[in-house]
């Protein structure tokens, strides 16, 4: 029923109007889009003997398109708006809407910063990665466009923030390709790396001459070493021309002299050059530069037939289009062009299947990450014209949810039983799925506050900009300026290497403390050590001394932050990670695995406590409305987005007439499973 | 081979309220021992091998793949491409050599065993985390259960009131409970310093209020628990939480999780980092009858500055792992305790122009202490430069089989998956290593 191989023949037919789109999608473009989606799936369910869910009522659809659009519940304002609308097309329009709206901004970001293992806090280039990829997809810059930026990255992290892609992985290039190939081609083959992929037809080999595409990459920053340069050059010039042309002249008589001369001048040169080095140690944290002159080797214990330890490997692809004998200034380029060419195999598939996940909670092909040559999709006429799509919308990934937002799937009740992990699913209709972390924490706020925007607050961009202006202004430094900075940071260094060593000595003393005594005044001696080492350490650097360092962002004092606008991961034991945030270490690491802690943060954590106190915005509405009717609506629609049935009523009337009753019930309704699953 | 776990709660209860009135004590600390009848009885054939002492498992990870030259496994006749500025120390135990950032560690050598020989081909983070954790090479159809789990669903909770399986400062897409039912995953603590959040009711909520609220609770799902609860587990994993998390509310043992109830002493010993807290409220958690507690510790993935970040990392390791034998000892718990030291792989032996060290999946180093295993050992051997493995090779599912052996599980007992496939603890193949025990 899953496999029926005539998909040419139909996605021909719908390539020409898709081909000649323009954004935003056309009304009838998108319905027919959709209207295509619906019919293959349906097509498909009849010939397996077998029909689709039923359409949710608009309650569900409501909450189904906020949560999975734009991340959050709808206010009960907003609720009200679309249950007592009329209008007949009030689902599409909604989506639209939603669509459109920075909400949608926001939670795309939180899932592809998770997809790609965003850490804002690292180093510096991490705010700048974040921020890039913020205003990227808020943009609508094309998703080849946006993976092609990434994946030909180059210099400091001020010129081009996408060269976080490869910070983020900072002397581990092996491994961000191995990521690489299976976030954008969903090919895993990083088992390759260490030996012949065991039931993969990769060898070492193979994954070696694709991985040498990035052979070249180095972590240091030329925008440093060309500055070092110019500077030791002006210094010893002027100091050269400040000893006079006779000097030279008499040592030019000789020529052993001159040799002489000019070794101590290399060496003079080098000493001051290393005097500059301290100020620009974030540099090279911070950028990334290309050697034509590195080639990837074979490792040292390679055991293979096909190579010798420590041999240089040529760039090759190994699927796709066939490309080698790449010049080596062009290897990166020509790597992000083949991954992201519409010709790509898997690059358009890959992209549309993970959406297509997103979207109804289960992929076409599933795993979505773990693709071979001979994957088989549960539905290849659907999957193929979701790579028509994609093409035909230029990577829009706006656009392309925007059709999946709007196809019958959509408005189809949920699925009363999972789906079994890696096997094909027929989409009678979508997934049950538990709300994300983050999706959690925007509808607190959504509960907390009345109103919630959702446009992004300029905390982040702010930061990254003075940052920027920073490194500037430091490039643009003028030389003597660059002494006196060299001098502080030598000196920092030195108060570095001493604090460090007193760390070791306490450490050492610690270990061989004997009795309890010994051991309370040695724990107290290393805690000092240590206190002097991270102040000594904070100190050594002069660029993180006079740029923002890394608590940058917004401050949350309100707690009025969507998930988004925080830096990421959030803290271990915070709410958000209680709840499975990602911790950004591997890719798409967000996790609903159900948990003793997040039951009793809902049952007791005071922050979760929506109704009692002076803050809550739903505890003071709750108080001012007169009669028991009004008071269990605005509970329902806050809540469950939809008024109470007529068993509801009838069973907690009652309760909404005394103000311990409904607090209680508000609280149980906040801990109910029809609050925390998205339906 | 169950047991019957009442008798030994009503015991439990029986002796803690008699040592509170009769003697004003709390038990815990050295009386935990009173306790120490096992849950299940071990099979006599694997106690006849020495194995099936351990009652618990204290399961660290070093997370990033812990270099092995540089730490259990030092080669101070290596070239130096190979050695770097790493020195061995002689031990306590005769014959065996540490890396010079374990001086702690040395002293306690008498207690431990050195696996040197592990071997698997997973070098990925991903994959071989998952391996050392599950036994098993990551599948797309179905998650196995990590070690933890197994030891909860086998040997059964001591301590009704708490869980059998606790994670401290575990990463994401840790394998837990894998394909097991929702009550053998780990109880996840996040940050040891802050313990179990949120476990008392809210100030401003009475005791009716609170009943009230939780039979609210089903009474509002009760549409949605008849659709969804037969053929969603997660949904029966929410509902399934609940009743634990109000079990646990009641709890007396709640002080386990609790850091502030140490003295301040012993908090300083394990040191101020949170993984040494971590590694002390695993301690805390077994002496009131937790199964496994696993304490997680990132931040081993050197591909740079191998020996700078070892000098951070390596002596907070050490002070939390020495302080932990010693006081296990101190307790008269080591014997009951099984402390193991575990991660994904090894760090290749040539030093990288960056002064680092890569993944090393081919030949690494893992350890064992207490619960029934002979300390002073060294089990494997690795060549000249650590870079193969000469003697008992060891792969993930052994090394799983010997935490079952251990504890006197069966490692090769089939567990079937809900897709009807049998998985053991001891993964498809593996074999305790018996030689190391008794």
């Amino acid at each position: 029923m899953f496999t029926t191989p005539r998909l040419l023949a139909l996605t021909t037919f719908v390539l020409t109007p898709l081909a000649a789109w323009s954004k935003p999608l056309p009304e009838a473009t998108v319905e027919q889009a959709a209207a295509r989606i619906d019919s293959l799936l349906e097509a498909d369910l009849k010939r397996a003997g077998s029909t689709p869910n039923p359409r949710v009522d608009d309650a569900t659809f409501l909450r189904r398109a906020y949560l999975g659009i734009v991340g959050r519940i709808p206010s009960e304002a907003e609720a009200l708006a679309f249950l007592d609308d009329r209008a007949g097309d009030k689902r599409s329009a909604l989506v639209d809407r939603l669509v459109a709206s920075p909400g949608f901004d926001s939670h795309l970001f939180n899932w592809t910063a998770d997809l790609l293992r965003v850490q804002t806090r690292q180093e510096q280039f991490g705010l700048g990665w974040h921020v890039w990829l913020r205003q990227s997809l808020a943009g609508d810059t094309p998703w080849d466009q946006l993976v092609s930026e990434m994946l030909g990255a180059t210099g400091h992290c001020v010129t081009d923030p996408a060269v976080g892609y490869y910070l983020r992985d900072r002397n581990m290039q092996l491994d961000n390709f191995s990521n690489s190939m299976q976030v954008f081609l969903g090919r895993q083959i990083g088992c390759a790396q260490c030996h012949d992929h065991p039931f993969d037809t990769w060898t070492q080999y193979d994954y070696y001459q694709m991985a040498a595409f990035g052979g070249g990459i180095e972590y240091r920053s030329k925008e440093a070493q060309d500055l070092i340069r110019k500077t030791v050059q002006e210094l010893s010039s002027s100091k050269t021309a400040a000893n006079g042309p006779r000097e030279i002249k008499a040592a030019g008589k000789n020529k052993n002299a001159e040799k002489k001369r000019r070794r101590e001048l290399q060496r003079a040169n080098k000493t001051l050059a290393g005097q500059f080095r301290p100020i620009f140690k974030d540099f090279n944290k911070n950028a990334i530069l290309d050697d034509p002159g590195a080639m990837l080797k074979l490792p040292d214990d390679y055991q293979y037939r096909d190579g010798k330890p420590g041999e240089i490997v040529a760039a090759e692809t190994l699927f796709g289009e066939k490309i080698s004998g790449v010049a080596p200034e062009d290897r990166r380029e020509t790597f992000a062009a083949w991954v992201t060419s519409p010709d790509n195999p898997y690059f358009t598939k890959v992209i549309a299947n993970r959406l297509w996940a997103r979207t109804f909670g289960h992929g076409l092909v599933d795993p979505v990450d773990d693709w071979s040559e001979d994957t088989v999709p549960s539905h290849p006429e659907v999957l193929a014209y979701l790579d028509t799509t994609m093409k035909g919308v230029g990577y829009d990934l706006r656009q392309f949810l925007r059709i999946l937002y709007r196809t019958r799937l959509f408005e189809r009740e949920c699925l009363d039983e999972e789906p079994a992990m890696g096997m094909p699913l027929a989409f009678r209709g979508p997934t049950l799925t538990r709300m994300s972390a983050e999706q959690l924490h925007d509808s607190f706020l959504v509960l907390t506050r009345s109103s919630i925007d959702d446009s992004p607050t300029p905390a982040f961009t702010k930061s990254w900009d003075a940052y920027r202006q920073q490194v500037t202004n430091l490039l643009n430094a003028e030389t003597r300026d660059l002494v006196l900075l060299g001098e502080s940071a030598r000196q920092g260094e030195k108060l570095l290497r001493e604090a460090q060593a007193g760390l070791r000595a306490a450490q050492k003393a610690r270990a061989v403390a004997g009795t309890p005594a010994e051991r309370s005044a040695a724990q107290a001696e290393f805690q000092h050590a240590r206190e002097e080492f991270l102040a000594a350490r904070k100190q050594a650097d002069p660029l993180r001394a006079m740029q923002m360092g890394k608590r940058a962002g917004a401050r949350d004092n309100n707690g009025s932050l969507r998930a988004s606008e925080h830096p990421a991961p959030f803290n271990p034991g915070s709410l958000v990670r209680e709840f499975g945030g990602s911790d950004r270490q591997t890719p798409s690491s967000s996790d609903t695995t159900a948990t003793v802690p997040q039951a009793l943060a809902l049952l007791n954590n005071p922050k979760t406590d929506i109704v009692a106190g002076k803050k809550s915005m739903l505890g003071r509405q709750l108080a001012n409305l007169k009669t028991p009717r009004e008071r269990l609506d605005c509970l329902f629609l806050t809540l469950f987005s939809q008024r109470p049935d007529a068993a509801e009523q009838e069973r907690f009337l009652p309760l909404a007439k005394d103000p311990t009753a409904l607090r209680d019930l508000a609280r149980a309704m906040m801990t109910s499973n029809r609050f925390l699953f998205i339906q | 081979m169950r047991p019957n776990q009442l008798d030994e709660i009503n015991r439990r209860d029986f002796l803690s309220r008699t040592a509170r009135t009769c003697f004003g004590l709390t038990i815990g600390g050295s009386m935990a021992k009173l306790f120490d009848s096992p849950a299940f009885a071990a099979d006599p054939a694997v106690v006849q091998a020495g194995g099936g002492k351990a009652k618990h498992v204290i399961y660290l990870y070093m997370s990033g793949g812990m270099t092995h030259l540089d730490t259990f496994d030092p080669k101070p006749d290596a070239p130096s491409e190979y050695r770097g500025p790493v020195k061995a120390i002689s031990t306590k135990a005769d014959g065996i050599q540490l890396g010079h950032c374990l001086p702690g560690l040395a002293k306690h050598a008498d207690k431990i065993a050195l696996i040197r020989s592990l071997s698997t081909t997973q070098g990925a983070h991903e994959q071989g985390k998952y391996l050392m954790h599950t036994g098993y090479a990551p599948r797309g159809t179905v998650t196995h259960p990590s070690s933890g789990s197994w030891v909860a669903k086998l040997a059964g909770r001591i301590n009704a009131d708490l869980p059998p399986f606790v994670l401290v400062g575990g990463a994401n897409r840790h394998p837990g409970g894998g394909f097991f039912e929702p009550e053998f995953s780990p109880l996840p603590i996040g940050d040891p310093e802050l313990g179990l959040q949120n476990i008392r009711r809210r100030s401003n909520t009475t005791d009716d209020s609170f009943k009230r609220q939780l039979d609210l609770r089903r009474e509002l799902d009760h549409d949605f628990d008849t659709r969804y609860h037969k053929g969603q587990k997660s949904v029966r994993a929410y509902n399934e939480v609940y009743d634990a998390a109000v079990t646990m509310m009641n709890s007396k043992d709640l002080e386990a999780f609790d850091l502030s109830k140490e003295p301040a002493d012993s908090r300083a010993a394990y040191g101020s980092e949170r993984f040494g807290q971590g590694v002390l409220l695993a301690r805390r958690l077994v002496e009131r009858g937790v199964r496994f507690v696993e304490v997680e510790y990132g931040g081993f993935d050197w591909h740079a500055d191998n020996f700078e970040q070892m000098e951070e990392k390596i002596p907070v390791l050490d002070q939390a792992l020495s302080t932990l034998l010693s006081d296990l000892a101190a307790r008269g718990l080591l014997d009951s305790t099984l402390v193991v030291v575990a991660t994904e792989f090894g760090r290749s032996p040539k030093i990288t122009p960056n002064a680092g060290r890569n993944h090393f999946p081919k030949a690494f180093s893992c350890m064992l202490a207490g619960g029934g295993v002979r300390g002073g050992q060294v089990y494997g051997a690795t060549d000249k430069t650590g870079s193969n493995v000469i003697e008992n090779k060891v792969g993930a599912a052994d090394f799983n089989a010997t935490i079952a052996f251990s504890l006197g599980l069966p490692h090769d007992l089939p567990v079937m998956s809900p897709a009807k496939r049998p998985f053991k603890m001891g993964g498809q193949e593996g074999k305790p290593i018996t030689a190391i025990f008794g």
